[in-house]
C-alpha cells in the first residue's frame, strides 16, 4: 500500500521536475545550446517570490509577475551575450553560461545573504487532502495540476499550431525556414525566452516547497540535467517521461534504499548515456 | 641657530619620531584569527560569529586591557583552504590564537594543524571526534556534542510526553547523523520507548516527501528529525505541509538556532520541539549583558554562531594573564577554568578540552503568543550532559 | 631538445623556482603545483582531443585517498605511495576512458560529470574507509629513503621543492608529447578523425591514451596534495574540484602547457588574495570566465597573453594571510 502511495507521490514530484527540465530541453532542442545558467534562473525567480512576499504581495501576484520578469532578463542576456555563442563550440556555450550562473548566484548571495529565507504557500492552499490514511498537501496537488496543464498546453502548441510547426521546422532546418521568409533570429530568441520563462515558472512553484537559499540553483540544474539526459536532449516527450521516472524512482527509493537515491540516479544517467546516448526518445545532436 | 640648540632640536625631533615606536611597543596588539566560512556551502556561519568575536574583543579591551588584533580569514567551507590559511596566518602575522565556527571536516583538520603549529584553536563544530578519537592538545570545543544534544532533548521530552511510546527518526546518512541516531536509540530504550523505524537519507537530499510518507505509515507518536541546517529546515517545512503535526509531535534534535527558526516562521514552527546550543532569551546576567552588547552590531538578537564567537574568544582569554602569547602556558591555564557563559556556567575540561555548556529544549509558540518577532520559542529544559573521563575516547598524543 | 623547447623548459623552471616567493608562502605555492598537475593533464585532452572532462576530481580524489591510506595505515613511504596512487588513477582513467571516449561534446561532459559524482558518493558512503564527511586525518609525510639524503619533508619549502620537481618532470613529459609522434597523431585525430582512421591510426586508442595520461596527472596532483594537507577530505573528489580544474584549464587557454602552469599559479594566488578581500569574489571570476570564453577559439593570441600575464604576476607581490578589519 505504501508503494502505491510512493508511486503517486513520485508522479507528482516528477511533474514538478518536468517543468524545470522542459525549459532546458526547449533551449537545447531548438538552439542546440546548453544552458548551464538554467538552475540559477530557477533560483532567481524563487528569490523574487520572496521579494514580492516581503513587500506584501501575494503568491498569485508573484506567479504572474516573476516568470515574466525572469523572461525579460533572459531576453536581455540573449541579446547581449548569448546570441554571439550560437555558432561557437559547445565548450564556449558551457563556459559562458557557467560564468553567468556564477555571477547570478554570487549576486543573490550578496543581496540576500547566505542564510536561507522562507517563502509561504498561499493561504487558500495551505491545507491538506486526506486519502485513506495518507495526507497530501493541497499546494503540492495544485502544483501538479498546474504542471500537467502547462505540459499539455506546451505539447498542444508545439504539435497542433502553426507557430509550433515553425518552431519544430526551425530546429531541424533553420536555413530552410529563413528561405521561407521567417526570421530565424526572432524564433531562436523567442525560444530562449520561453525556456527561461519555464525555469522561472518552476522556480516560483518550488519556492514554497523548499524555501530559498544560495544552493537551490545548483541542485535544480543537477535535476534538470539528469532528466534531460535520460529523456533525450531536444525531445519533449522524452523529458516528460524521464522526469516522471525520476520522481517515482526518488520516491520509491526512500522506502527501498534511501541513501542510494542519488547514487542510483547517477548510475542511471551514466547507463543511459552509454547505452542510448540520445536518451530514451532523443534525436541526434 | 647655535649648535647646542640644533643638537637639542635634533634630539627632540628624534624622540618625537621614535615616540610612536615606543608607544606601540608598550601596547602591542595580539594577533587573533577568526577562521570560519564566509563563502561556499556554509557561508552563513561567518558574519554572525564575527559579531560575537568583536563583542568579546571589545569587552576584553575595556575590562582586562587585553588587546586582540582581529583578523578575519575565510575558510571557504573547504578544509584544505582552511588548513593552508591557518598555516599562512601563523607564518605571516605570527598568529597563534585561532577560533572558528567550522564544518566538522574543517575543524578536525584545523585541530591537527594547530597542534603542528603550536597554536590554540577553539571551535564550535559538532562532530564527536573533535573531543573524541581525533582530539589534540591544541584544540578546544564549545558546543554540546551528540550525546548531550540527544539526552537534552529526547529524555526530557519522554517525561513531558509519558504516553509517547512509538518514535520514528529521519536521519542523514553521515557519520554525524549516525552518532545522533545511536544516542537516540539508546535513550529511548532506557526510557522504555521504542524507535519503530528510521529513514536514512543522503547528504544532498532536499525532497523529503518519500521519507515523510514512510514516517506517517509507521504511525509514531513522535517524529525525530536528526537532520540539520538547510536539510532540517526543508524536512520540517515539508513535514508540516503534509499535515504530520496533526498526527504526531515533532522534535528537531540539532537545530541551527534563531536564524534557522526565523527562516521557517511561527506558522510552521508552532508546537514543534527544538534542541538548541543557544537561545537569546536565557535569563542569566551574562547572557543579558551579551545580548545588549550585540545590539549595536545587528538588529537581530544573537544566534548560535554569535554566541559561539563570543564564548570561544572568552575561553582563550580565560587562559591569558597578560598580553604574552605563550600557547603552552595558555592551554595549561585554560584547563580547569570556569566561566560565566552565555548559556550558563562553563568549565574547560582538561582531559578532552570540552568547554562544557548547556543545551536547551525549546518549544515553539504560535504567532499570537509572540511578544516580538524573535520570540519564537520558550525554553522548556536546560541540561549539560557530557561523556565522563572514563567514557571519553580522547587521548592527547 | 629544440631551442624553443629548451627556452620553455627554462621559463617553467624559473616560474617554479620563484613561485613560493611570488605567492608569499610555500604552502600556497605547493597548492598551486598540486592544481597545476591536473590542469596540465586537462590541457592535453582539451587541446589535443577537444575533450572537456568535468570529472577529473574522480582521479585527483581517488589518488589522494589511496596515497593517504598507504602512508598512514600501511607505513609506505611517500615516493612509492605517490607512484602507486598515480597508477591507481591511471587504471581508473583507462577504464572510464574506454567507456567515455565513444562520445563527444555535451555527452562526454555529462558522462564525465556523472562518473565524478559517482566517485563522490562512493567516497562519502564508504565512511569506514574514507572517513566519510570527516575525511582521513593524520596523514604523515614519510620520507623513507629520502631522509638519508638529508631531505626533511616536514619543512614547507622542502615539500614544495619535492612537489615542484614532480611538476617540472610532468611539464617536460608534456613538452615531449607535444613534439613527439604521439602528439602529432593526437593533433591529426583532432583535426580530422576520419582521415586519421583512413590513414591507419586507431583514433580511439590514442584518445583513450591521452585521457589516461590526464587521469594520471590528476592523480599525481591528488597524491601530493594529501601529503601537503596531512589529510584528505571529500572536497578533493567533489564536483567543485572538477569545476575548478576546468576553469583553470580554460584560463590557461587549453593549448599551451606553459600557460597552464601560469594559470594555475595565478588562479591560486589571486583567489587566495581576493577571497579575504571580498567573500563574493567569485562574481568577478564569473565575469572573467565569460570574457575568456569568447577568446577561446583563438589560441595563439591567448597563450602569448597568458605568458605575459603570468610573468607580470610573478614579479609582483603575493597575498596576505588575513585582512585587518
Amino acid at each position: 500500500m505504501i508503494y502505491a502511495f510512493q508511486i503517486v507521490n513520485g508522479l507528482g514530484l516528477g511533474m514538478l521536475y518536468c517543468i524545470l527540465a522542459l525549459g532546458l530541453s526547449v533551449i537545447f532542442g531548438l538552439l542546440r545550446f546548453i544552458n548551464f545558467a538554467h538552475g540559477e534562473m530557477f533560483a532567481l525567480s524563487a528569490y523574487l517570490v520572496f521579494v514580492v512576499q516581503y513587500f506584501g504581495g501575494s503568491f498569485w501576484l508573484a506567479l504572474i509577475v516573476v516568470p515574466l520578469a525572469v523572461m525579460v532578463l533572459g531576453w536581455l542576456l540573449e541579446r547581449s551575450l548569448i546570441q554571439f555563442t550560437y555558432n561557437r563550440s559547445h565548450t564556449v556555450q558551457i563556459l559562458v553560461t557557467f560564468g553567468i550562473a556564477l555571477v547570478i548566484r554570487e549576486s543573490l548571495t550578496w543581496i540576500f545573504g547566505p542564510q536561507p529565507h522562507n517563502v509561504t504557500a498561499p493561504e487558500s492552499l495551505s491545507g491538506f487532502i486526506s486519502i485513506v490514511n495518507f495526507t497530501f498537501p493541497e499546494y503540492r496537488a495544485f502544483v501538479i495540476g498546474l504542471g500537467i496543464l502547462t505540459t499539455a498546453c506546451f505539447w498542444y502548441v508545439l504539435e497542433r499550431t502553426r507557430i509550433g510547426a515553425i518552431i519544430r521546422a526551425a530546429s531541424e532546418r533553420s536555413e530552410m525556414v529563413m528561405l521561407l521568409g521567417y526570421d530565424a533570429r526572432k524564433i531562436f530568441s523567442g525560444a530562449f525566452c520561453v525556456g527561461i520563462a519555464l525555469a522561472g515558472f518552476a522556480g516560483v512553484m518550488f519556492a514554497p516547497l523548499r524555501g530559498v537559499d544560495p544552493n537551490i540553483g545548483a541542485e535544480a540544474l543537477g535535476i534538470a540535467f539528469i532528466a534531460v539526459t535520460i529523456g533525450g536532449l531536444g525531445s519533449y516527450s522524452g523529458v516528460v517521461v524521464a522526469s516522471l521516472i525520476l520522481g517515482v524512482a526518488q520516491s520509491l527509493m526512500s522506502t527501498i534504499w534511501p541513501e542510494g537515491a542519488s547514487l542510483i540516479l547517477y548510475i542511471a544517467m551514466a547507463a543511459v548515456i552509454l547505452i542510448r546516448p540520445n536518451g530514451l526518445f532523443g534525436k541526434t545532436v | 641657530m647655535e649648535r647646542r640648540d640644533f643638537l637639542k632640536g635634533a634630539a627632540g625631533a628624534a624622540l618625537v619620531v621614535a615616540m610612536p615606536e615606543l608607544v606601540r611597543a608598550q601596547a602591542k596588539k595580539i594577533p587573533f584569527v577568526h577562521i570560519t566560512p564566509f563563502s561556499g556551502a556554509l557561508a552563513d556561519l561567518g558574519p554572525d560569529t564575527e559579531i560575537g568575536c568583536k563583542v568579546a574583543i571589545e569587552l576584553l579591551r575595556k575590562e582586562r586591557k587585553l588587546d586582540f588584533d582581529y583578523l578575519r580569514v575565510d575558510s571557504e567551507s573547504n578544509p584544505s583552504t582552511a588548513v593552508r590559511k591557518m598555516q599562512e596566518a601563523a607564518s605571516s602575522s605570527g598568529a597563534r590564537l585561532f577560533v572558528g565556527a567550522n564544518l566538522s571536516s574543517e575543524a578536525l583538520a584545523l585541530g591537527k594543524e594547530a597542534r603542528n603549529l603550536g597554536a590554540i584553536y577553539v571551535t564550535s563544530a559538532g562532530a564527536d571526534e573533535i573531543t573524541g578519537k581525533d582530539c589534540t592538545r591544541a584544540m578546544f570545543r564549545w558546543a554540546v556534542p551528540t550525546r548531550g544534544a540527544v539526552e537534552g532533548t529526547i529524555k526530557p521530552l519522554m517525561s513531558l510526553l509519558p504516553n509517547a511510546k512509538r518514535w520514528y527518526a529521519i536521519t542523514p546518512k553521515y557519520v554525524f547523523g549516525d552518532a545522533l541516531l545511536s544516542n537516540t536509540e539508546r535513550v529511548l530504550k532506557q526510557g522504555g520507548a521504542e524507535l519503530v523505524g528510521n529513514s536514512y537519507h543522503s547528504l544532498t537530499e532536499k525532497e523529503f516527501s518519500g521519507y515523510l510518507v514512510n514516517a506517517a505509515a509507521a504511525n509514531p507518536d513522535v517524529l525525530v528529525l536528526h537532520n540539520f541546517a538547510a536539510q532540517g529546515a526543508a524536512c520540517l517545512r515539508q513535514a508540516v505541509s503534509f499535515g504530520l503535526k496533526t498526527k504526531m509531535k515533532i522534535v528537531m534534535v540539532w537545530s541551527a538556532g534563531l536564524d534557522q527558526l526565523l527562516s521557517l516562521g511561527p506558522d510552521i514552527l508552532d508546537g514543534v520541539y527544538v534542541g538548541a546550543q543557544y537561545w537569546h532569551t536565557t535569563d542569566i546576567p551574562a547572557n543579558k549583558a551579551f545580548v545588549a552588547a550585540c545590539a549595536p552590531f545587528s538588529k537581530l538578537p544573537p544566534n548560535n554562531n554569535t554566541a559561539a564567537g563570543y564564548a570561544m574568544t572568552m575561553a582563550i582569554a580565560a587562559g591569558m594573564t597578560s598580553n604574552e602569547v605563550d600557547t603552552a602556558k595558555i592551554i595549561e591555564n585554560m584547563q580547569g577554568k570556569s566561566l560565566e557563559g552565555v548559556t550558563g556556567p562553563e568549565t574547560i575540561r582538561d582531559f578532552d578540552h570540552e568547554i562544557t555548556k548547556s543545551y536547551f529544549l525549546l518549544k515553539c509558540k504560535p504567532k499570537a503568543s509572540m511578544t516580538n518577532p524573535y520570540d519564537l520559542a520558550d525554553i522548556l529544559k536546560t541540561s549539560s550532559i557530557y561523556p565522563t573521563q572514563a567514557e571519553s575516547l580522547c587521548k592527547f598524543s | 631538445m629544440s631551442g624553443s623547447a629548451l627556452l620553455k623548459a627554462f621559463v617553467a623552471a624559473f616560474l617554479l623556482a620563484v613561485l613560493p616567493f611570488a605567492l608569499g608562502s610555500s604552502t600556497l605555492a605547493t597548492e598551486a603545483v598540486t592544481l597545476a598537475l591536473p590542469v596540465l593533464g586537462s590541457t592535453l585532452i582539451f587541446g589535443y582531443s577537444g575533450l572537456l572532462s568535468f570529472g577529473q576530481a574522480l582521479f585527483f580524489g581517488t589518488a589522494s585517498y589511496v596515497a593517504a591510506m598507504l602512508m598512514r595505515d600501511a607505513g609506505v613511504s611517500i615516493v612509492p605511495a605517490v607512484l602507486v596512487a598515480t597508477a591507481s588513477a591511471l587504471v581508473i582513467g583507462i577504464a572510464t576512458g574506454i567507456v567515455s571516449i565513444r562520445l563527444s561534446g555535451i555527452y562526454f561532459v555529462m558522462l564525465t560529470m556523472a562518473f565524478g559524482n559517482l566517485g563522490f558518493f562512493l567516497a562519502y558512503s564508504a565512511s569506514e574507509l574514507t572517513g566519510g564527511e570527516n575525511g582521513l586525518l593524520d596523514v604523515p609525510r614519510r620520507a623513507g629513503l629520502l631522509q638519508y639524503l638529508g631531505v626533511r619533508l616536514d619543512s614547507g619549502i622542502v615539500y614544495y621543492a619535492f612537489c615542484a620537481a614532480f611538476a617540472f618532470l610532468g611539464y617536460l613529459m608534456m613538452l615531449s608529447i607535444q613534439n613527439s609522434a604521439f602528439g602529432s597523431v593526437l593533433r591529426a585525430v583532432r583535426q580530422n578523425e576520419r582521415r586519421a582512421i583512413v590513414l591507419g591510426y586507431n583514433a580511439r586508442a590514442y584518445k583513450i591514451a591521452a585521457f589516461a595520461i590526464a587521469a594520471a596527472f590528476a592523480g599525481l596532483g591528488g597524491a601530493l596534495n594529501s601529503g601537503l594537507m596531512h589529510f584528505v577530505s571529500l572536497s578533493g573528489i567533489s564536483l567543485g574540484m572538477s569545476e575548478r580544474i576546468v576553469i583553470v584549464t580554460l584560463l590557461g587557454g587549453g593549448q599551451s602547457f606553459l600557460s597552464a602552469l601560469f594559470a594555475a599559479s595565478l588562479f591560486t594566488g589571486l583567489s587566495d588574495f581576493l577571497a579575504d578581500l571580498w567573500p563574493r569574489w567569485m562574481l568577478i571570476l564569473g565575469l572573467v570566465i565569460i570574457a575568456i570564453a569568447f577568446t577561446l577559439d583563438r589560441p595563439t593570441i591567448w597563450s602569448m597573453a597568458g605568458l605575459r600575464r603570468g610573468l607580470a604576476f610573478v614579479t609582483g607581490r603575493g597575498s596576505a594571510a588575513g585582512v585587518r578589519r
